[in-house]
């Protein structure tokens, strides 16, 4: 473990500090480097592992260890391409796996794959008739999204709600643009036919 | 049939909306747009879709959550590097001891067995020659300050007792 220092990163130079000095600094032994990282990325990486597992205590495990995994392996990261990539390739692998073991033990247990609804992890609302609406809505589109295969799902998680360019997301993938466009496309068409009653 | 044309493409209505497209392209598709109506309902479809997607997002984490996930990580991290730290001293520990049991069987055979009577009269190397030895490759072979410590606190007269055993 390398030795902490003390002091944090200076506030003033927070927003101007890049992720390469980032890196650099805890590759050096700077502790406090690395909790700038968590602070930086923590909510973008818990998101996407979010909308990939459509589970709260699930994707906060997977944002924990994608950040534990950065910890043990950032020494060796060469910087081929950017930190913020770097995460979601392993946040994308940890989710993969996860959706994975979710699958078997769904066929294991006999429940399917409904035994993850969403609708467990979010309290239905006893307000008004929008709120209703809204908690009904977010649940098809929760369902619609979890549908989508695991491939496809990433590639419209990453580019509708991470807002990543194609070419960032066939860096995280490892495949190409046209291969990343082209499963937007078709997860947007599926996410449009599982949606067209509210349409 | 009616050939579609070539910006009839939902793909390119799909670019279009998230703004992927070229000033040139984004400009041909929107020639087209304005005289194609079967597309601007295709846009707009595709729109309405994405909107409803938007607006059915969950609320983030609360600020508490957050702050405290920083720490998860911190002990996390601590507990996998105790965990890696113990592995590997275990590890080393049982292939040093493995090592060291093989070569006093090996030494035992050499004086035991038949090969022996061959070199009457070489002398058997004493039993501190043979602690030696192996204090030697564990200290040759000890890749951490931890395995290092442990060996030292190792009373040899249990490797010895090991040995013969």
């Amino acid at each position: 473990l390398n030795q902490p220092q003390t002091g944090p990163v200076p506030s003033e130079e927070r927003s101007q500090v890049s992720d390469a000095r980032l890196v650099s600094r805890f590759v050096a032994g700077e502790e406090k480097a690395f909790d700038e990282i968590v602070r930086r990325y923590q909510e973008r990486v818990f998101s996407f592992a979010f909308r990939m597992l459509q589970d709260f205590d699930q994707a906060d495990d997977v944002a924990q260890e994608t950040f534990v995994r950065a910890y043990q392996k950032l020494g060796r990261f060469r910087g081929d391409s950017t930190l913020f990539t770097w995460l979601y390739r392993i946040a994308y692998n940890l989710s993969i796996n996860c959706l994975r073991k979710k699958k078997l033990w769904s066929f294991i247990s006999g429940f399917g794959a409904g035994a993850d609804s969403p609708m467990d992890e979010i309290p239905a609302p006893r307000g008004p008739e929008e709120e209703l609406n809204a908690y009904e809505l977010r649940l098809q589109v929760d369902a619609a999204i979890g549908t989508l295969p695991s491939r496809q799902r990433s590639i419209f998680v990453l580019r509708h709600f991470q807002e990543l360019s194609h070419r960032q997301i066939a860096g995280i993938l490892g495949c190409s643009e046209g291969a990343v466009r082209a499963g937007y496309f078709h997860a947007v068409k599926k996410l449009q036919a599982a949606l067209r009653e509210w349409l | 049939m009616k050939r579609r044309s070539k910006t009839c493409r939902e793909e390119a209505l799909l670019d279009y909306l998230e703004g992927d497209l070229t000033a040139s392209e984004a400009r041909a598709v929107e020639v087209h747009l304005a005289e194609c109506a079967a597309c601007r309902q295709r846009l707009e479809t595709l729109n309405s879709a994405l909107k409803l997607v938007d607006g059915a997002s969950h609320p983030p984490r609360n600020a508490l959550y957050a702050s405290r996930f920083l720490h998860k990580v911190r002990q996390a991290v601590q507990a996998r590097h105790a965990r890696f730290r113990g592995w590997r001293w275990r590890a080393g520990l049982v292939g040093s001891l493995g090592l060291a049991i093989t070569l006093a069987w090996l030494f035992a055979g050499k004086r035991a067995g038949p090969g022996s009577q061959a070199v009457v009269g070489e002398p058997t190397p004493p039993r501190e020659e043979l602690i030696l030895y192996i204090e030697e490759y564990l200290l040759e072979t000890a890749t951490t300050d931890e395995l290092l410590r442990e060996m030292q606190a190792v009373e040899m007269q249990e490797l010895v007792v090991l040995i013969e055993e």
